[in-house]
């Protein structure tokens, strides 16, 4: 007990030293206050919290689900939360709480790739425009303002239209209508490192741009463009529920959440819960995104302190 | 004299165009052989626009013409962007005047350096890192193992600047052109760099262009000055001859000096003459003899 004690002590000597005896030390330091400092954003927790949560449902759903997710049964149809279906049940007498589970897996694959395809693509562009500028800025940037112009649901909307409904071309979509808003901030940190020494004394040294641009520039555009993804992840959510209620993105009897919002639809007066439950998953899902992506601003981003 | 490094006849420098044109660098021309040649002049007489010109960095709304513009043969203002590129560094390198500003505060010491030198050499990790460790050495750098790890922030000005001196120097460049390397610089920590500079120049045989304000640091360091004003070179004296300088503008910048030995109550301030603006007489001592 008491060995404990004197450990806590120690622990905490150790990470409030005014004057860190190692570099390591010091590193450790920061990064405690850093997350000190993300601690004490009860919000930013909050999201993380759910995050976690959403996470956790996805990769143990096999293990959670009470009834099985294609299970139809007639005789149970459209019957209210119980013990025995906690969400109730949907028109074809389908679990509800284990369809929500599942979908949770399809949500989060599609977070996942888009930010894996429009992060890289949005991040190249608006450095290559930024730092050649010129007629490459020029077409470049037309090009994203042609992106942006039109709302990134219908743009979504459009690009399933011409590729055909289907989960992956739904990913395709949405990545296609959300890589322009990073482009255009990783344009405008760009234009201002590129005027830097440090960028003029690599280009003494006689690096060609490729490496000036993978090297030099984009380590410094990544927190933002971090942050700007995070943010966007709740977009993202939004539009692929948005594309599984239209009937374009997972298709029946896949557990999308937009798609089982769409078959609540014809139900929602009499049989609530079917709507309700994916509904309150997607606000809830969407909300955690925001949420973490402004404490990940305040943490990284000391000017908003 | 032997066959010179650098050629430079009628060099032109024009910001802009049509009605606001700014004629910063007017008929400049000077040679540099393997020597230590100073440039020193006033605030926006030109001179870090004449090194940035060499290099062919300036800025996209500069007009640069020049009647020949050679570095040992090769016309530097016909080459392509990437034949500029074999150049740059690999030949001709220069040093930035705040080591604060000039070293990417992401990157490790180390790094830079080693990617200064792999830029020009195909050689593996391992091998640039031992280059590189050298070369920390060679700028007097104590414990180089350790400052390869450090981050820029957490080095002083001084040892900035000699891991500048040692990025630069490590691709072996024919020529360095140091744009005031010491302005941010303690005066102290000022004369051990530029020692540093001097031992890696003299052991290499490297030509320098050094340009600063300070016409005492230049007459001490260099071998031969330029003076330049408003976009022209005034005067080209060899650094011991300074003394004997003619022009009106380089007696008056001599004037306004204080000097031990010859103590007076009153500095005399500098004259300008708007002559000097427009005439473009080149006072050369060695010609007239």
């Amino acid at each position: 007990m008491i060995d404990n004690e004197k450990y806590v002590s120690g622990w905490s000597a150790w990470i409030n030293a005014p004057i860190p005896d190692t570099p390591l030390q010091a590193r450790i330091q920061l990064l405690w206050e850093s997350l000190r400092r993300f601690a004490a954003n009860g919000s930013a927790l909050f999201g993380l919290a759910i995050l976690c949560i959403l996470i956790s449902m996805a990769t143990f759903a096999p293990l959670i689900v009470p009834h099985d997710i294609f299970d139809q049964d007639l005789a149970k149809q459209l019957q209210a939360p119980s013990s025995n279906n906690l969400f109730g049940t949907d028109e074809l007498g389908r679990d509800i709480f284990s369809r929500m589970i599942f979908g949770s897996r399809i949500t989060l694959y599609i977070i996942a790739l888009t930010a894996i395809i429009v992060g890289p693509v949005g991040l190249l562009v608006g450095t290559v425009a930024g730092y050649f500028g010129g007629w490459v800025d020029a077409v470049l940037m037309r090009i994203v303002d042609i992106f942006l112009a039109f709302p990134s649901l219908i743009l979504a909307l459009a690009f399933v239209a011409a590729l055909g409904p289907g989960i992956d071309n739904a990913i395709i979509a949405i990545s296609l209508a959300s890589w322009p808003p990073i482009a255009r901030l990783a344009r405008a940190e760009t234009l201002t490192i590129r005027q830097s020494d440090y960028i003029n004394a690599i280009r003494l040294i006689g690096a060609d741009p490729l490496r000036i641009i993978l090297r030099h520039v984009m380590p410094m555009c990544l927190p933002s463009v971090v942050v700007r993804l995070t943010l966007n992840m709740a977009a993202i959510v939004l539009t692929a529920a948005g594309l599984g209620f239209l009937g374009l993105g997972a298709q029946p009897p896949s557990p999308e959440w937009g798609s089982m919002l769409a078959s609540g639809r014809q139900f929602i007066l009499t049989s609530w819960w079917i709507a309700a439950a994916p509904g309150v998953a997607i606000l809830l899902t969407s909300l955690s995104f925001n949420l973490l992506g402004d404490g990940l601003r305040d943490m990284l981003d000391p000017k908003h302190g | 004299m032997d066959k010179p490094l650098l050629t430079i006849e009628d060099l032109h420098l024009v910001f802009g165009q049509g009605q606001n044109a700014v004629h910063a660098v007017r008929g400049v021309s000077f040679n540099v052989g393997r020597e230590k040649v100073g440039i020193v002049g006033e605030s926006g007489s030109g001179k870090s626009q004449t090194g940035r010109a060499i290099m062919r960095l300036s800025p996209s709304t500069v007009n640069i013409v020049a009647k020949k513009m050679d570095f040992d043969g090769i016309p530097l203002l016909q080459q392509t962007e990437r034949q500029m590129r074999q150049i740059r560094g690999n030949r001709i390198s220069m040093i930035l005047q705040d080591p604060k500003f000039s070293l990417n505060p992401l990157m490790r010491i180390g790094d830079q350096v080693v990617e200064a030198y792999r830029v020009h050499h195909k050689v593996s990790r391992r091998e640039a890192r031992a280059r590189a460790l050298k070369m920390l050495d060679a700028v007097r750098i104590r414990d180089c193992e350790r400052v390869f790890n450090l981050y820029p922030h957490e080095v002083s000005g001084g040892m900035g600047q000699r891991v500048m001196i040692a990025m630069m120097l490590i691709p072996e460049p024919d020529m360095i052109i140091a744009d005031e390397p010491t302005s941010a610089l303690d005066v102290s920590v000022r004369k051990q760099v530029l020692s540093v500079l001097d031992e890696l120049l003299r052991q290499r045989g490297t030509a320098l262009i050094f340009i600063s304000h300070d016409l005492n640091l230049v007459a001490e360091f260099c071998d031969r000055v330029l003076v330049m004003y408003a976009g022209r070179v005034v005067e080209d004296i060899a650094a011991r001859d300074l003394h004997k300088a003619i022009h009106p503008y380089t007696r008056g910048l001599l004037d306004s000096l204080p000097k031990l030995d010859q103590p007076r109550d009153v500095l005399s301030t500098l004259q300008r003459d708007p002559i000097w603006r427009d005439a473009p007489t080149i006072f050369h001592p060695r010609e007239v003899r």
